[in-house]
């Protein structure tokens, strides 16, 4: 314990100091800052309530009283797609805890096999440096595994504090109240954990037995093949429609009594009713048994270094290989490029532009028969299959052509996350070509807008004729989705240029997190306004360009940090 | 006393040590040599335990993969790993945790000081160079003083002081009793150091040779080593001495 307070803190501290060496040092000080005055304004400003006459007092509760009916008003302005589906909600009985348990069910499921399947990779949890140091230490293997697990649940933790800024938004978009809110923030970051305990668990299990992967993978298909047979019969005999089938099976309050599942949802759902005993009893059970399963992981006598230090020499390897590709260098594939690749087709711009020319060039050069590149077959599949459940089954909805623009918006945008034009601005010959800094980077910029341009264009016009949208609508999202796109690259490269280093990988992520929540959210409340006051298009429409503005002004601060990295 | 028997170590089809068996007395240094895949780094990796093997492995009778044995091992890896986010004091301090050692201040002092590492005390894993990150890397196999070091390429990427260094200090671990476990390339290196060198090659052990007998036959370390990989004057070389060691140590 006394090793794993020493790691943590010094890292921490230290990954702290490295960060302080940068303009985040400004960016924490605006920030404790902004939050020391906005305290001090909150006092003062209770203190003048708390001084004011009773009288005064009591108008303001007859204000408030009176201004309820006006609540109602802004309640009739509700986008008809809100509406309808409170009238879907309404036809099927269903709350919107329900769908919050749904959520968490689904999210569950999906976790708890997708962190069984890569169980086999936990290997990869140490860092190379822990093989030399503490594999061959006279500590016992599980007190290795358990540091490190230790370290990787800590982080987890310290990254999901950045979801408590959407407790405002599920007070206000889902009228929970704060504990239901804050109860959905904990399950969310319980979730993190579990997912890292169940790898770590499997994994350890698998390493006990020859051909544990295949058993637990065989185990796995079982139970969720168990899972859909139970629905089918469920359906079946009790002869309900879909919608209220999948919430009455994935989300029935009876359920909660099933150990991690069910306990995971009677969180959040007794919170939001406003049983936080129930709620604090469900919270008790799943801690105390992700307690339980640490201690097994640490009784569990395996010998898990074998694996490990081949993971570890792995990552060792792709840190190395990334270390490589930063300073300039050119990573040699593992696998060999197909032999029908273009490779002399290449004759196009110059001077900075040739960045601009070798991403379009490449994005069809690699793509199959030179048209579908694999991210473009994604945003296919997402808008045929995303419009074809909203088109079956919410019919009569209006506007239904958000919802596919809106999942496709949400690929482009975490495809910009991390360093998207670091392949050009890594080169040492980026520096060395002599044009303006500002024009290289820009066209680089542009390559990968037009590179997420060509792949979006067709999958929109798609959704768009499976929906039956005005093509003006087509037309506004997709320029917004290309707006947030070109916003988040340009968020992503200046967090990349500026603070140096591969150091703090998660708190670079956070900051950049925190970059796109303040930076969209200004064309976000736009877009919202629109559709409450029935102007989808213009607001959509002008969203796009205040992405593109602050895109353009962040843009220009990037030549300052392109010599420095 | 270290006592590998029979061990056999395949990865998948390819069979990287075939029932290789030796033992390092206690106060001598070993050097293992062999070229490129012969298993020099798998045996080191089993007999450190971070590999799953058959056969056995026992320091002073006890098994190799027990927190008992591996407070008797120590390790210095051919490819030095450090915490980005630690610095070189910092790295020392850990190590000294982890091995659960006490008034250990003095000998980290001393180490930084004989690696010239003492003015770097406040740089992070990451700042320093690939040189500096190997005097590390010796730096902290060798804080916790253990009775067997096994030492995989130690001499890479270091500058003649650091070479320098280190062999004065191996000398002196060898005056002091230590087993040490060599495996390098560079036979010119310990070639006024060893007592004892096996020689693998293909994944088994083709000679395990003391000093003695072939100091006599005006031989170095480098004659041994090519009359045995390649065969040049091969008729020189004592076959009873490379087979008899080898089933002599098996015993």
């Amino acid at each position: 314990m006394r090793l794993f307070f020493y790691y943590v803190t010094h890292s921490f501290l230290n990954t702290l100091k490295k960060l302080l060496k940068t303009w985040v040092a400004v960016f924490l000080v605006l920030a404790v800052g902004g939050a020391v005055i906005g305290g001090v304004i909150g006092l003062v400003a209770s203190a003048v309530s708390k001084n004011d006459d009773p009288e005064q007092n009591t108008s303001i509760s007859v204000t408030e009283e009176d201004e309820e009916p006006e609540d109602d008003d802004e309640i009739h302005l509700e986008f008809s797609l809100g509406k309808n589906l409170s009238e879907v909600m309404k036809k099927y009985g269903i709350s919107t805890v329900d769908v919050a348990d749904l959520a968490i069910s689904v999210l569950f499921l999906i976790v708890l096999a997708t962190n069984v399947v890569n169980a086999k990779s936990s290997g990869k949890i140490f860092q190379p440096a822990d093989v030399t140091m503490l594999f061959a230490s006279p500590m016992r293997p599980q007190s290795v595994l358990m540091f490190r697990l230790m370290c990787t649940l800590g982080s987890s933790m310290l990254v999901s504090l950045f979801m408590l800024y959407q407790i405002p938004n599920l007070m206000n978009g889902a009228k929970f109240g704060f504990w239901g809110a804050l109860s959905c923030i904990v399950v969310y970051m319980l979730i993190l954990m579990f997912s890292t305990l169940v790898q770590v668990t499997f994994y350890t299990i698998t390493s006990k037995f020859n051909n544990g992967i295949e058993l637990t993978n065989r185990i796995l298909i079982g139970v969720y093949a168990l899972i859909g047979v139970g629905f089918t019969a469920y359906i079946t005999i009790s002869k309900k429609e879909l919608i209220p089938a999948v919430f009455g099976y994935f989300a029935g309050p009876k359920t909660h009594w099933v150990p991690f599942w069910g306990w995971l949802r009677g969180i959040t759902y007794y919170a939001v009713n406003g049983d936080l005993k129930m709620s604090g009893i469900y919270l008790g059970l799943f801690v105390a048994a992700c307690f339980l399963t640490i201690v097994f992981i640490w009784k569990m006598k395996a010998d898990f270094y074998e694996d490990a230090m081949f993971a570890a020499e792995r990552k060792a390897e792709q840190l190395d290989n990334a270390q490589r590709a930063s300073n300039g260098a050119t990573v040699i594939r593992e696998k060999e490029r197909k032999g029908s690749i273009d490779r002399e087709g290449f004759h196009f711009g110059s001077g900075a532009n040739v960045f601009f020319y070798k991403a379009v060039y490449n994005r069809f050069r690699f793509a199959t028969l030179k048209i579908f590149s694999k991210t473009m077959i994604v945003y296919l599949l997402l808008a045929v299959t995303v419009s074809y459940v909203v088109k079956t089954y919410a019919t009569g909805f209006a506007d239904l052509f958000v919802i596919p623009a809106a999942a496709m918006g949400i690929v482009a945008f975490y495809r910009t996350m991390g360093d998207p034009i670091r392949e050009d601005t890594s080169r040492e010959f980026f520096l060395l070509i002599p044009e303006k800094g500002y024009a290289k980077i820009m066209c680089s910029l542009l390559g990968c807008l037009a590179v997420t341009a060509i792949d979006l264009a067709v999958p929109m016009v798609i959704a768009g004729i499976m929906i039956g949208t005005n093509p003006v609508m087509v037309l506004v999202w997709f320029l917004f989705i290309l707006s947030v796109s070109f916003f988040a690259t340009n968020a992503g490269t200046f967090i990349a240029l500026s603070i140096p280093g591969d150091h703090a990988q998660t708190i670079k992520g956070v900051i950049q997190i925190m970059f796109l929540y303040f930076g969209l959210g200004p064309s976000a409340a736009v877009v919202i306004a629109g559709v409450l006051l029935h102007h989808l298009v213009i607001a959509v429409a002008v969203g796009a360009v205040m992405n593109f503005i602050t895109g353009f002004l962040l843009s220009l601060l990037l030549p300052l940090f392109l010599g420095r990295k | 006393m270290l006592e590998v028997k029979n061990v056999t170590k395949r990865y998948g089809k390819n069979l990287a040590c075939d029932d290789v068996s030796f033992t390092l007395e206690p106060g001598s240094l070993t050097v293992l040599l062999g070229p490129n895949g012969a298993g020099k780094s798998t045996i080191i990796k089993s007999i450190i335990g971070f590999l799953k093997y058959q056969g056995s492995i026992t320091v002073n009778g006890v098994n190799n993969k027990t927190t008992e044995a591996r407070r008797h091992l120590g390790y210095i890896p051919e490819l030095p790993s450090l915490y980005p986010n630690l610095t070189v004091v910092e790295h020392m301090e850990f190590i000294a945790r982890a091995y659960k050692l006490t008034n250990y201040k003095d000998r980290i002092d001393m180490l930084l000081k004989r690696f010239e590492l003492d003015d770097k005390r406040k740089k992070f894993g990451d700042e320093l160079s690939k040189g500096m990150q190997q005097k590390l890397n010796l730096c902290i196999g060798l804080l916790p003083d253990p009775d067997i070091l096994l030492l995989d390429e130690p001499m890479l990427g270091l500058d003649p002081h650091a070479i320098k260094e280190l062999k004065n200090y191996i000398e002196e671990m060898r005056r002091a009793g230590k087993t040490l476990f060599i495996s390098t390339h560079i036979i010119d290196s310990v070639d006024m150091l060893w007592d004892r060198t096996i020689i693998m090659q293909g994944g088994k052990i083709k000679a395990n040779v003391t000093r003695g007998e072939i100091e006599g036959s005006g031989k170095s370390l480098e004659d041994l080593f090519f009359e045995v990989t390649e065969g040049i004057e091969k008729e020189s070389v004592s076959e009873k001495n490379v087979a008899g060691e080898q089933t002599g140590e098996a015993k």
